[in-house]
């Protein structure tokens, strides 16, 4: 077999394809139990290969793909998650206050976005900013609430604000 | 407090992009605590002047300042308790547990239009709390066949309820589009006339008579197009029915009034046969339509919104027909993910 990182990027994944595209959709069916979501993960997975710059070198191609695959499948379940609260949520709301369904759509790929974005942030950081930015309350209120000091709402509120509005 | 926020007007949608180019991570940072300062009760007239001032020293300032604004200002249009319900919703940290996804995902669907019909409704009259009856999800057409034998074809995301009683069959049109064929009424009560067909909406009252038409709800306003025998529209707030439109023609209502009658528009039908049919259509237009047919968010540019598409384009595969674009027009297509494409121009 010739020397992976010498050959063209696209090539490589064509050759991952092939070899190993059935057994991915496979793996995917098992663990989600759905056909129709495991094709389209396994065609999820091959983009984001596609789209990386770093020549794909692996000497364990199905370790890879199963990496990638599992962070697919993360997002996949969180965005379920986000898109569930959410339409329950607003299932709540009275009527005059519930937005459009194009509105709906729109907001949900927003929420999606600032979830990943907000990644990682520990909860207390995570719920200041968004007492702060969604619902409008004081930095005092907010500091009540958390029972925490002004300042340090304020310390928060720059992580996230930073974090969510900046990153990449 | 923040600063008042408006809606962003902008065709390219509520959240801004990464800014490119990137802004440098140290001006972000302070940006940022500018920002968390002006936010904060105590702030003073002096932060807000020393806040201008640092805006002022270098154009990467105002832009990251900029940005930080139009970011909040995007957060500020989403329905706050619902979003922040959705953002606190704890991670998952275990995904391994296996669901019954498709079932569930067409149940959503149909959550989704049963839910944004009722809202629709609820702008015009008062809820009624109809349940849908019979839906199509995005980028599905179903057809029905109702007891007396009346074909209905609904169109993507359309809902109706049916009401078929003693004096009258109705149809009530909880959102989307449908083409309807009636069917003479197999049971005429004892003696009696056959029962009216009748197609409400949240602007008024349809009645068939003897008829294919298609009915199309918009936000504010339906579109009637007939294409066999003649329907009249009753305006909800008329005392009367106040057009009668025949094969060839359609027209729009409002809850006060009706027309003009206008010669039928291929794109009332063409739809039935999976087709979106376009003549001259502004760009910005045809992307709504199409994006009718497939979820997530389909954004214009402003400056190609005017460009004009004519064409016959097949709904079954929205994607293809984004991807035919650029050889249509001098147009870019960018997509972010599958749920988020925008099309620029070139």
């Amino acid at each position: 077999m010739p020397a992976a990182a010498e050959r063209p990027l696209h090539q490589d994944i064509q050759s991952l394809y092939c070899d190993h595209h059935g057994w991915l959709k496979g793996w995917l069916c098992r663990r989600m139990g759905n056909r129709c979501d495991a094709a389209d993960l396994a065609h999820d997975t091959f983009m984001r290969l596609l789209a990386r710059e770093a020549p794909i070198a692996a000497r364990e191609p199905r370790a890879l793909l199963a990496t990638v695959a599992r962070g697919l499948v993360a997002n996949f379940y969180r965005r379920r998650q986000i898109e569930d609260a959410y339409l329950t949520a607003l299932a709540a709301l009275p009527q005059a206050q519930a937005p459009d369904p194009e509105t709906r759509a729109l907001a949900l790929e927003a929420l999606v976005e600032i979830d990943r974005r907000l990644g990682a942030l520990p909860a207390p950081v995570r719920g200041a900013f968004l007492l702060a930015q969604l619902d409008g309350l004081p930095q005092a209120a907010i500091a009540a609430r958390l029972g925490i000091s002004i300042a340090t709402v304020q310390r928060y509120l720059v992580k996230a604000l930073h974090q969510c509005c900046f990153a990449a | 407090m923040p600063t008042p926020m408006t809606r962003e007007t902008s065709t390219d949608g509520i959240w801004p992009g990464t800014p490119q180019p990137p802004i440098d991570h140290a001006v972000a940072l302070r940006a940022t605590e500018w920002a968390v300062a002006l936010m904060a009760a105590d702030a003073t007239p002096q932060s807000h002047a020393a806040c201008q001032r640092w805006r002022a020293e270098h154009p990467e300032h105002e832009r990251a300042w900029q940005h930080l604004h139009a970011f909040r200002t995007a957060l500020a249009t989403l329905p706050a308790a619902a979003a922040h319900a959705a953002l606190s919703a704890p991670a998952r940290t275990k995904t391994g547990a296996a669901r019954p996804g498709r079932r569930r995902a067409i149940a959503l669907i149909a959550t989704t239009v049963v839910a944004g019909a009722a809202w629709q409704i609820s702008r015009g009259r008062p809820l009624q709390g109809w349940r849908a009856d019979h839906y199509a999800g995005i980028g599905e057409r179903r057809e029905v066949a109702l007891p007396d034998g009346t074909r209905v074809t609904l169109n993507t995301g359309s809902a109706i309820a049916v009401r078929y009683g003693a004096a009258e069959r109705r149809v009530v049109m909880l959102s989307g589009e449908i083409a309807i064929a009636t069917a003479t009424d197999p049971a005429p009560p004892a003696g009696g006339q056959s029962r009216p067909f009748r197609v409400e909406t949240a602007q008024g009252l349809l009645r068939a008579l003897g008829t294919r038409f298609t009915v199309r709800q918009h936000e504010g306003r339906s579109d009637v197009s007939v294409q066999e025998g003649a329907v009249e529209i009753h305006p909800a707030d008329a005392a009367a029915p106040t057009l009668t439109l025949h094969a060839g023609q359609r027209a729009s209502f409002t809850r006060a009034d009706a027309g003009p009658a206008v010669a039928a528009d291929i794109l009332d039908t063409a739809w039935r046969q999976g087709m979106l049919v376009v003549h001259d259509m502004p760009l910005a237009a045809f992307l709504d339509e199409l994006s009718r047919y497939r979820r997530g968010r389909l954004s214009c540019a402003s400056a190609v919104a005017d460009l004009r598409v004519s064409g016959i384009f097949p709904l079954a595969d929205t994607d293809q027909v984004l991807d035919t674009l650029p050889h249509l027009l001098p147009v870019t297509v960018r997509r972010f993910t599958p749920y988020w494409v925008s099309v620029r121009g070139q």
